[in-house]
C-alpha cells in the first residue's frame, strides 16, 4: 500500500537531511548558492535537487549540471526539476512532492522597506515552507564548514527538535562550538515589580528566571543523543524572542543560527508588529536555518 | 497672570513633600503584607484627607492643605492650579506607562483565544453595567438624560483588567508563560487598548457639546493618529532608540525623548477634542513596542513614574474625596456583584469558545476579574467631567481594592480545584 505524501511528511524528523533542494535563479550568485548546497549534500550524503521555476533550456541545464559536477557530486545523486508557475508556490510544491528535508536559498541580508512588507521570494518561502529552510545571505565560492553554530532555546514545544537538529548538524560538521541560547522574555516584568521591589529583589528574581532556563536547557541537552561529543556553551539572554537572538548573533557572529519555524502562518500584520522570526528575517545576521518540526 | 506667591510656594512644596513621603511609607507597609503600593497610597490619601485628618484634626488639615480645606479662598487658587497641573501630568504619565505595557505582537500571537476572551470579557460587563444603571438609575445617581452614558461608563470600568496586578500574580504563581497566562495577558492588553479608546470617545461625547468639536473629525483624527503611531511611529522610535541610547547621555537622553513624545502625543489628542490621556497611552504603546528599548531604561521609566507621579495622583484621590461621607454600602455591594459576575462569566465564555478547556477557561475568567489603577483613573476623570458623583467614585475605588485583595486567592483556588 502506498503512503500518501502528507503521511510521509507528518511526523518526519527534521533530520537527517536525506533530500536537500536548492532554488536556482541564474542570478549573479547562483553558482555559489549551488556550491553551498552541494557541500551540505556531500556532508549529509543527501540527494540534491536543483529547482528552477520556468522553462529550462538545454544550455541552462548544462550550466547547472556543470556547476554541481564541479562540486564532485555524481550525476546519479542530483536531479534538476523545472516547472512553470508562481515562484513561491511552485518551489513549495516541488519540495512537498519530493519530500525535501532542507531547502537552501540565497537571500539578501536586508531588503528595502517596501520589499520587506510585500515579501521577497526567500522570505515568503521561509514563512510558508513545510520543510526546514536555510537562508544564506553570504554564500561563499569556497564553502566552509559551520564551525560556530548557535541555536535558539526559547521555551516553546518545538525547541527540543530544533536543538536536536543543531546537535546533529554540529556533529556532522565537526563544529568547534555550539552556543545554546535561551531567550527569556517576561513582558510586564518591570511594571509588575516597579512599585515594590528593591534592586536586589529584582536582580534575584531575574537570576531565578535565568537559573530555571539553564536547568531546562540542561535537561533538554541531557536527553539529546550526541550532545556530549560537542563543545556546548549555554547562555541565557533577556529580551524579546527573535530580537534578542538577533542581537546575540550580530555580536557572536556564528556561521549558522538555528531557530524554530513559526508557530503559525506569518502575515503582513506580523511584519507590522514584528515578533520572533520576523526580527531575523528583517535583517539576516548570518546563515539562518529555520527548522520545521513537521507536526511533532 | 496668576503666579504662585511666596506663601503659596511653601504650601505647595509642603503638600508635595508630605504626599510623597507618607505615600511611600504606606506603600512600604502594604508591601510587607504583599499588597500593591497603590493600596497604601490611596489609604495615605484617605488618612491625610477630609475623611480622617480633616474630620478629627480639622485645624491640622487646614494648615497643611488649605487649598483643599478652603478652595473658595482666592489666595489659595494658584496652589490649586499648581496641584491640578501636577495631578494632570501624573495621570498622563501613568497612561504613558500603561501604554508601554501593551504589546500588540503578543496579542496577535495569541490569536483566536485572546480575541474571543477579549470580546466576551468586554461585551458582557459593558452590557451588565449598562443594564445595571438602566434598572437602578437612582443608586448610580444617573439623571434621565445621562443614564446611557453612565451605564456605558460603568460597563467599561467593569470590563477592564489590571495588567500589572495580574502579571505579578501570574509570575509569582509560575503561570505567566503557560497558555492560560499568555491568554490572560494578551486579552488584558487588548482590553486596555479598547477600553481607553471607548472611554476617550465617551469623554469627547460628554465634552463635545461644550467645546464644539465635531465628533466625526475627532474620530477620523484619532484613527489616523493611532494608525500612524502604531505603524510608522513605532518603527521610527524603534530605529532611533539605539542611536539615542548610545549617542545621548544615558538615561537622560532616552527619558527626555520618551516624556517629550508622551507630552506631544497628549497635546495632539487634546487639541483634536479627545482627552490628552489617549495620546499619552498611544505614544506609550509605540514606545514600549520597541525591541531596542533597553530593559534598564524601561525599568527606570517605570520606577520614576510609579514612585513619583503615581503617589501624587493616588494620594490626591483621598485628599479630594471624603471616603466616609460618600461610602454607600448598597451601591458598593451592587457594583461588586455586577463586576464579579459579569467579568468572570464573560472571560470564561470567551476563553471556552477560544478553545481552552473548561477548567482553564474558569481560571482565565477568575484571573481577568482583577481591577486596578486604570479603573481609578477612569473614575476620577469621569468624576471631573461630572459623569459620576463622589459616591460612585468611592464605590469604584472599593471595587478595585477588594478585587486586588481577592484575586490571588481566587486564582489559586480555581487552579487547585
Amino acid at each position: 500500500m502506498s503512503v500518501s505524501l502528507a503521511e510521509q511528511l507528518r511526523g518526519r524528523l527534521p533530520y537527517p537531511f536525506e533530500t536537500i533542494a536548492v532554488a536556482v535563479t541564474f542570478s549573479s550568485r547562483y553558482k555559489v548558492v549551488i556550491k553551498e548546497a552541494a557541500r551540505l549534500a556531500r556532508i549529509h550524503r543527501s540527494k540534491l535537487i536543483l529547482i528552477y521555476v520556468g522553462v529550462l533550456d538545454e544550455q541552462q541545464k548544462q550550466k547547472m549540471t556543470r556547476c554541481v559536477k564541479e562540486c564532485h557530486i555524481k550525476e546519479k545523486y542530483f536531479t534538476i526539476i523545472s516547472m512553470k508557475g508562481a515562484v513561491v508556490n511552485t518551489i513549495l510544491k516541488i519540495c512537498k512532492q519530493n519530500v525535501v528535508d532542507l531547502l537552501v536559498l540565497g537571500a539578501l541580508k536586508k531588503e528595502s522597506v517596501i520589499k520587506h512588507y510585500v515579501g521577497s521570494v526567500a522570505r515568503k518561502i521561509s514563512r510558508k515552507a513545510k520543510c526546514s529552510v536555510l537562508l544564506m545571505p553570504n554564500p561563499k565560492d569556497r564553502p566552509q564548514t559551520f564551525n560556530k553554530i548557535a541555536v535558539s532555546a526559547v521555551d516553546l514545544p518545538k525547541t527540543p527538535l530544533t536543538m536536536t537538529t543543531a546537535v546533529y548538524i554540529a556533529n556532522q560538521e565537526n563544529s568547534d562550538v555550539l552556543h545554546v541560547v535561551s531567550e527569556e522574555y517576561i513582558p510586564m516584568f518591570e511594571s509588575a515589580y516597579a512599585d515594590c521591589s528593591t534592586d536586589v529583589e529584582l536582580d534575584n528574581r531575574k537570576a531565578e528566571f535565568a537559573e530555571q532556563c539553564k536547568l531546562r536547557t540542561r535537561k533538554l541537552l541531557d536527553e539529546i543523543p550526541g550532545s556530549s561529543a560537542i563543545n556546548i556553551k549555554k547562555r541565557v539572554i533577556f529580551g524579546k524572542p527573535g530580537h534578542s537572538i538577533h542581537v546575540f548573533a550580530k555580536s557572536c557572529k556564528p556561521d549558522l543560527l538555528l531557530v524554530n519555524s513559526p508557530k503559525k502562518h506569518l502575515g503582513l500584520l506580523d511584519r507590522l508588529f514584528p515578533h520572533d522570526l520576523e526580527y531575523l528575517l528583517e535583517d539576516l545576521p548570518c546563515n539562518l536555518l529555520i527548522v520545521h518540526s513537521r507536526g511533532f | 497672570m496668576v503666579k504662585l506667591g511666596h506663601h503659596d510656594i511653601i504650601v505647595f512644596l509642603i503638600a508635595l513633600g508630605l504626599i510623597l513621603i507618607i505615600a511611600r511609607l504606606f506603600a512600604e507597609l502594604f508591601n510587607q503584607f504583599k499588597l500593591p503600593s497603590v493600596l497604601g497610597e490611596i489609604i495615605a490619601g484617605v488618612l491625610l484627607g477630609p475623611s480622617v485628618l480633616g474630620f478629627f484634626w480639622p485645624e491640622s488639615f487646614e494648615y497643611l492643605f488649605p487649598f483643599i480645606a478652603h478652595p473658595e479662598f482666592t489666595s489659595t487658587i494658584p496652589v490649586q492650579y499648581a496641584m491640578d497641573s501636577m495631578i494632570n501630568i501624573s495621570v498622563i504619565m501613568l497612561l504613558f506607562v500603561a501604554g508601554m505595557e501593551v504589546q500588540l505582537p503578543l496579542v496577535i500571537e495569541q490569536g483566536k483565544v485572546a480575541l474571543s476572551t477579549t470580546f466576551f470579557s468586554m461585551l458582557i460587563p459593558i452590557a451588565v453595567g449598562y443594564l445595571g444603571v438602566h434598572f437602578l438609575p437612582d443608586l448610580f445617581m444617573a439623571t434621565d438624560g445621562d443614564v446611557g452614558l453612565v451605564g456605558f461608563f460603568i460597563g467599561v470600568v467593569l470590563s477592564i483588567t489590571a495588567l500589572p496586578v495580574i502579571a505579578r500574580i501570574l509570575i509569582d504563581m509560575k503561570l505567566f508563560k503557560t497558555r492560560i497566562g499568555m491568554t490572560i495577558i494578551a486579552s488584558a492588553m487588548l482590553i486596555d487598548l479598547l477600553g481607553w479608546l471607548i472611554f476617550s470617545v465617551l469623554l469627547s461625547v460628554i465634552e463635545g457639546g461644550s467645546s464644539g468639536v465635531d465628533l466625526t473629525y475627532t474620530l477620523v483624527s484619532i484613527i489616523l493618529f493611532g494608525g500612524f503611531m502604531l505603524t510608522i511611529g513605532t518603527r521610527l522610535i524603534d530605529k532611533s532608540l539605539p542611536w539615542v541610547q548610545t549617542k545621548f547621555a544615558w538615561p537622560g537622553g532616552v527619558l527626555a525623548l520618551s516624556f517629550g513624545l508622551c507630552f506631544l502625543g497628549a497635546a495632539f489628542t487634546e487639541s483634536i477634542g479627545i482627552h490628552s490621556i489617549l495620546g499619552a497611552f498611544i505614544v506609550g504603546i509605540a514606545f514600549g513596542e520597541s525591541a531596542n528599548l533597553r530593559d534598564r531604561t524601561r525599568e527606570i521609566i517605570h520606577q520614576f513614574i510609579t514612585n513619583v507621579f503615581a503617589p501624587i495622583f493616588f494620594v490626591s484621590i483621598g485628599l479630594y474625596v471624603n471616603f466616609v461621607e460618600n461610602f454607600n454600602f448598597s451601591l458598593i455591594a451592587i457594583l461588586l456583584v455586577l463586576a464579579y459576575s459579569s467579568k468572570i462569566l464573560g472571560a470564561r465564555i470567551g476563553a471556552g469558545l477560544g478553545g481552552l478547556s473548561k477548567k482553564d477557561a474558569w481560571t482565565v475568567g477568575v484571573s481577568m476579574n482583577t481591577h486596578g489603577v486604570l479603573e481609578i483613573i477612569l473614575g476620577s476623570l469621569a468624576m471631573s467631567v461630572g459623569l459620576i458623583n463622589e459616591e460612585v467614585f468611592v464605590a469604584i475605588v472599593v471595587l478595585v481594592v477588594v478585587s486586588i485583595i481577592t484575586s490571588a486567592p481566587m486564582i489559586k483556588r480555581t487552579i487547585n480545584k
